[in-house]
């Protein structure tokens, strides 16, 4: 707190601590005014009369404070004039006292009525504010396109800020009200006691500018205590949710773990409440420092003020000036300085905002003007994997090495190979969620990234191993997978025949109505079978060339999944079709098999020739096969 | 919270309020009594400052006009002592005004801290409680549970916030009325009756408009929903695929408009009404500083009494007013808490039945002493048997199980089969106590389960799910929860994982056990297949009596998925197994097969005998069958 040790480098430090503050202004300005903008395009109007009424709000106490010290003065004045008093009394001589006096109230009446218009116009815009932040947020996800981002580990700590960000730009009217009503009474004030002595106003904003600046700085650590104790946060909010969601509720119970994570909860906030404090305490003597100085100047100026009104260079009316001065600015200026503080915080939270609108663009190679057309139907296309490579962008290990595949037109191809062999991600690639480091993907012998992306996707179906359970009706969760093309036109029960979720529907209590979710009131949710013909359902409503099932089968009954393979083959009848399975009575009736092996097909043909080849294809149908016999 | 304060007559709402916040005190004060007792003084100290601060200005000034001479002395304090001491005494009440503000926004801080950690910890202390699943699958439990978790956290720390700001008001208004009292008794009277309509119409305008669309209400839960499936990583690859962002953006707008449309209507309405209530109360303010300054005139006060009074009436009315904000926001903060005391006021969900020590008669074959009846049995003599067991979910009206008896002897391993939703995996759940039969009941060792000492019994069971869980820890304790007490025994994870298959996998993995899995905290993530391996081993580390496998194998693959099975008979040996699975080559192996159909049991036997009865069991298995071997055998469908 003390940098003036050598002038010289004190002189330096400062320089450059100025430049450093400059810097960190203007940017911060910057950011607010893009905060401001955004949430003045949702509501214009109401944006304009809230500020014209923050202004006159903060100007009035300062008048009000102005007029009480004229009525002193005015009644002092009547009191040192004798016969002014006398004719006080007849009641007629004082008029301008109590023209004063009325004005004065009128001060006190005005914001009183406003205050409430104020609140209205600030939930109003909250409300708007919000919303438009959501839309923009909703565009961004939308527009990410693909996986790359989102499925990085690190995103979901972005997704944790970035939920509590998105409220902050609502609340930059509230801030905005309280920082520039504070500034503009704060102001109004310091520039009544220039009238008492110049020098007055210059010590208050002296000794107030290194305490905002020290706030800052301190707000800035507040803050990135809070970020490294982020880690410690987040594994308390691990535990809080393991042991009180329904999710993992049975094994907690089974194996007594509940203590386990209560323990480690008590832990993780002991060291976390303990680093907080530390820096709170450091707050504590910084702002306790400053307010002491700060409460030196204001005895020495009531000193000041007193004495020259006993030598009668001032009035009366000054030192009760100075007085409601002094008391209204105590609790005006720390507020000022912690909404100063406050502003550190939002900022981060704008900027990390901000920085999602703006990157949240597609990783993957778009086409650069408007890529080939796919939507005109034609029966047959066949997809040509050439010597593609891919890690994930956060591992080291590549998943796919040197792959090369054919997935022949019309027909239906099934791949095998052991849990963590890259089949999920070989759907990812099919599919656009990322791209290959190298190779190429061929779709009718033109590479997939000349394709216009949604009319690529629009062609094809899946069903993804993790598949998405919507918290939305059953209807409209089919209905999705149609949703670019007829939409509600979709044919969703006859998908659902097709995927054997008829049934499903017929057991709940509003049919293809009931909404999928105990999240929201009057809904249900299903089992992992249940899920899994729904998800069949809303791939098989969706008119595409290239269907893909990963592990469509896993939770089904053994009737269901025979029924479903039967129908199978006729519903991808001339489309071609990816089958992943690890239910070899499922993959024997694919057209042609491939096994795959440390990240590249080790094996291709149809059940019998692999069968033939006595490989490990072979090897694997008997391990199923054998213990039936 | 809106329509449940409409429902209720006002007086009700009231009590019921006010037995709230006294829990609320309560709770807060026990997170952190000592920052609490120290904020309180702290507040307390601040309420008489203001007044103070404005007696002394009134010395100040009177003194002075004395100096000054302008005045006979109508006040006999002012002439007690010299101006400097005054001017003193001012700056001193002064500088303390300024410098309570950072030591009691720290202490209040501290607290607020405190109090979330304290409340979070409350909660799953009350989760921890429940034995059963009965809560945790009843939505309104689950979604207590829930919002308890996010809300009540912060809405205590602010409530203990605001609780306090009130009192500050509170105490601040009485002293500012007892300064008044000086000038007339009628005046800090008619300032409090003027403030009353305000009370009111704030309470409203709070209750109404304060209920923000993104808080709370079923529309915010809606909408909040909406930004989620398009921003979380879970449903983004069905989302991107099926182009499903305007889908999401079309109904996020239309619940928004729907639910903004009303409420600003009657937001527009109440603060026109509040307005004119708050013109009023400080009309009353204002009638008395003009009152003051006649008198002024008229020589029967002095320029120190107008300062004095006229801010004290002013202080006042703001204070009531902040008072009456305040207050109008407290049931908005309460919103929160019935969900809370619900939790933590909800009774034990699976109630020993207390007759633990008195057991029935002992079995004939092997007594045991009553030392192992207390708890529960160390081998299983006997077995398990069904005797009549119905069982209907909570809430639901059709039976999952009707009248089920069956009998699992010493060292069985049983199989169940049936279609999805037969009530197989509710066996599970009641065999593991997770829920009690709603009639009949369980015997272990010829005594009901209820009647052994849960944890001790449970400490002899072992599971795995088909929805296991992946702990985002480390890959030895995603293994040691298993057995707690052996969490740190390298050697016995080590076997564990080497019973389940999952030696190859931890000796892959960067830390060997010790390497943190899954994303949430930047560790490795496995593929479903290689979780599951790390579930089955958690449930390999368990040397209990009875081990309960709900589809465990299926999301492995060929190999993995025979390499379990091969170990099956060890997994299986010395202890009743319990097995469920759809895959028929793996049922086959059990001793006893039941096949479960509208929650009776249709056909039981081993696989050779219900192949030999040529029923629906055996149908279903040749449907699978038939799948790997050769196409010209015969169609099971017909």
């Amino acid at each position: 707190m003390n940098p003036l040790k050598g002038t010289g480098r004190g002189v330096q430090y400062l320089w450059r601590r100025a430049g450093r503050a400059a810097r960190g202004l203007s940017d911060g300005l910057r950011l607010w005014a893009r905060g401001l903008a955004l949430v003045t395009s949702a509501a214009p109007g109401i944006v304009g009369v809230h500020l014209a009424l923050t202004l006159v709000a903060s100007l009035l106490p300062v008048l009000q404070v102005w007029l009480s010290k004229l009525v002193v003065d005015g009644l002092t004045v009547s009191i040192s004039h004798p016969s002014g008093a006398v004719s006080a009394a007849d009641g007629s001589g004082q008029p301008a006292v109590i023209l004063l006096a009325l004005l004065y109230a009128l001060t006190v009446v005005i914001p009183a009525g406003l205050q409430p218009v104020q609140q209205t116009l600030t939930i109003w815009l909250k409300d708007r504010a919000v919303a438009e932040v959501d839309r923009r947020l909703m565009d961004a996800g939308a527009r990410l396109a693909d996986l790359v981002r989102i499925e990085r580990p690190a995103f979901q700590d972005d997704l944790r800020l970035l939920q509590r960000s998105a409220m902050y730009p609502s609340q930059l009217f509230s801030f905005l009200q309280t920082g520039l009503g504070t500034a503009v009474t704060l102001a109004g004030s310091v520039l009544l006691l220039a009238r008492l002595h110049p020098l007055l106003p210059l010590a208050l904003v002296l000794l107030s500018a290194p305490h905002l600046v020290s706030e800052f700085r301190l707000q800035n650590l507040k803050y990135e205590a809070m970020v490294s104790r982020s880690r410690a946060a987040r594994e308390m909010n691990y535990c809080a949710r393991i042991t009180t969601e329904p999710a993992a509720a049975k094994e907690i119970r089974v194996f007594g773990i509940g203590s386990f994570f209560l323990q480690r909860f008590h832990d993780r906030f002991a060291a976390a409440y303990g680093a907080m404090k530390q820096v709170r305490l450091a707050h504590l003597r910084v702002s306790a420092f400053f307010t002491a100085l700060h409460s030196l100047a204001m005895a020495g100026g009531l000193w000041y003020v007193v004495a020259r009104a006993a030598g009668g260079q001032l009035t009366l009316g000054d030192i009760a000036l100075y007085l409601n001065v002094v008391i209204q600015m105590q609790s005006r200026i720390l507020d000022l300085v912690m909404w100063f503080g406050i502003q550190f915080e939002g900022h981060q939270h704008l900027r990390g905002l901000f920085a999602f609108f703006d990157q949240a663009k597609p990783s993957i190679a778009l086409p650069p003007q408007r890529g080939l057309d796919f939507s005109e139907p034609s029966s047959a296309h066949s997809i040509e994997m050439r010597g593609i490579r891919f890690r994930y962008p956060e591992s080291t290990l590549p998943v796919l090495e040197d792959f090369t595949a054919l997935l022949p037109s019309g027909k239906v191809t099934a791949l095998v190979g052991a849990n963590g062999a890259g089949k999920s991600t070989l759907v990812k690639l099919l599919t656009r969620m990322y791209d290959p480091d190298d190779g190429d993907i061929l779709l009718d012998g033109v590479p997939f990234a000349s394709y216009d992306l949604r009319s690529l996707r629009r062609r094809i179906a899946v069903v993804y191993q993790d598949f998405a359970r919507f918290a939305l009706t059953m209807r409209e969760n089919i209905e999705l997978g149609a949703l670019e093309e007829n939409g509600a036109g979709a044919d969703v029960e006859d998908a659902a025949r097709w995927a054997g979720a008829d049934e499903v529907a017929a057991a709940l209590p509003n049919g293809y109505e009931t909404t999928l979710t105990r999240r929201f009131e009057g809904g249900v949710d299903l089992s992992g079978g249940e899920w899994q013909k729904v998800a069949l359902a809303r791939a098989f409503v969706r008119d595409a060339a290239l269907i893909i099932l990963d592990e469509p089968t896993a939770a089904l009954d053994a009737e269901a999944e025979y029924r479903l393979f039967e129908r199978f083959r006729q519903l991808v009848a001339g489309k071609t079709a990816l089958l992943i399975s690890h239910r070899f009575s499922t993959v024997r009736m694919a057209d042609r098999i491939l096994v795959l092996e440390e990240g590249r097909i080790t094996e291709a043909g149809s059940h019998a020739e692999l069968l033939s080849l006595d490989g490990r294809y072979a090897e694997l149908f008997e391990m199923q096969a054998g213990r039936y016999r | 919270m809106t329509t449940s304060s409409d429902s209720q007559p006002p007086t009700l709402q009231f009590k019921e309020n006010r037995r709230l916040v006294w829990m609320a005190v309560r709770l807060v004060w026990g997170a952190s009594p000592r920052l609490l007792a120290g904020l309180l003084t702290l507040l307390l100290l601040q309420a008489i400052l203001l007044p103070l601060q404005l007696v002394l200005s009134r010395a100040v000034i009177d003194r002075a006009t004395l100096d000054l001479g302008l005045l006979p002395t109508l006040d006999s304090i002012a002439t007690q002592l010299p101006l400097l001491a005054w001017i003193g005494l001012a700056a001193a009440a002064l500088a303390l005004g300024q410098l309570i503000q950072p030591f009691s926004l720290t202490l209040q801080s501290l607290a607020g801290d405190r109090i979330t950690g304290y409340i979070t910890e409350q909660l799953i202390r009350a989760a921890n409680r429940w034995q059963g699943l009965a809560r945790f699958e009843d939505p309104a439990f689950a979604d207590d549970l829930h919002r308890a978790r996010r809300h009540v956290p912060t809405g205590a720390s602010e409530l203990m916030i605001f609780i306090g700001r009130a009192a500050v008001e509170l105490f601040t208004a009485g002293s500012l009325a007892l300064v008044l009292l000086g000038l007339h008794p009628l005046v800090p009277i008619l300032i409090i009756l003027a403030t009353l309509p305000q009370f009111k119409r704030q309470r409203e305008f709070t209750d109404r408009t304060f209920d923000y669309i993104y808080f709370q209400t079923p529309e915010a839960h809606r909408l909040q929903y909406c930004r989620e499936a398009l921003l979380f990583p879970q449903p983004a690859k069905d989302v991107h695929l099926y182009g499903l962002g305007p889908f999401f953006r079309r109904r996020y707008d239309s619940i928004f408009a729907s639910t903004t449309e009303s409420l600003n209507q009657v937001r527009r309405h109440l603060a026109v009404k509040v307005s004119i209530a708050r013109i009023l109360a400080n009309l009353a303010s204002s009638a008395v500083y003009i009152y003051v300054v006649w008198l002024v005139v008229l020589g029967e006060r002095t320029v120190g009494d107008l300062v004095l009074y006229g801010a004290a009436a002013t202080a006042l009315q703001m204070n009531l007013l902040a008072l009456g904000a305040e207050i109008g926001f407290v049931p908005m903060l309460l919103g929160f808490l019935p969900s809370f005391f619900r939790i933590l006021e909800a009774p034990p969900d699976l109630p020993h039945r207390g007759r633990a020590f008195d057991r029935p008669a002992p079995p004939p074959a092997e007594p045991l002493t009553p030392k192992a009846v207390t708890v529960a049995p160390t081998a299983l003599f006997q077995g398990i048997v069904f005797e009549k067991v119905s069982f209907t979910y909570p809430g639901r009206t059709d039976p999952v199980l009707r009248e089920l008896s069956f009998t699992m002897g010493k060292d069985d391993c049983v199989a169940l089969v049936g279609r999805n939703g037969a009530g197989k995996t509710t066996i599970v759940k009641l065999l593991l106590r997770l829920y009690d039969p709603t009639s009949g009941r369980i015997l272990l060792d010829g005594v009901d389960l209820r009647d052994y000492d849960l944890d001790a019994l449970r400490r002899k069971m072992g599971a795995i799910f088909q929805d296991f869980v992946r702990y985002e820890l480390t890959a030895g304790q995603n293994i040691g929860l298993g057995q707690i007490d052996h969490l740190h025994d390298t050697a016995r994870l080590l076997q564990a994982a080497e019973s389940a298959g999952a030696d190859e996998l931890v000796r892959q993995l960067p830390d060997g056990l010790d390497t943190q899995l899954g994303r949430a905290f930047g560790g490795r993530e496995l593929s479903g297949g290689e979780w599951q391996k790390l579930a089955l081993a958690r449930a390999c580390m368990r040397d209990g009596l009875l081990l309960a496998l709900d589809e465990p194998t299926a999301a492995l693959d060929a190999q993995t998925e025979y390499e379990v099975y091969t170990r099956f008979q060890e997994l299986t040996r010395d202890r009743i197994t319990l097995l469920i699975s759809h895959r028929f080559s793996t049922v086959r192996m059990a001793d006893r097969i039941l096949y479960l159909a509208d929650g009776r049991i249709q056909e039981a036997g081993s696989h050779l005998e219900l192949m030999a009865r040529n029923g629906e069991y055996a149908r279903l298995y040749r449907l699978q069958a038939a799948q790997y071997l050769d196409r010209d055998s015969e169609d099971p469908m017909r």
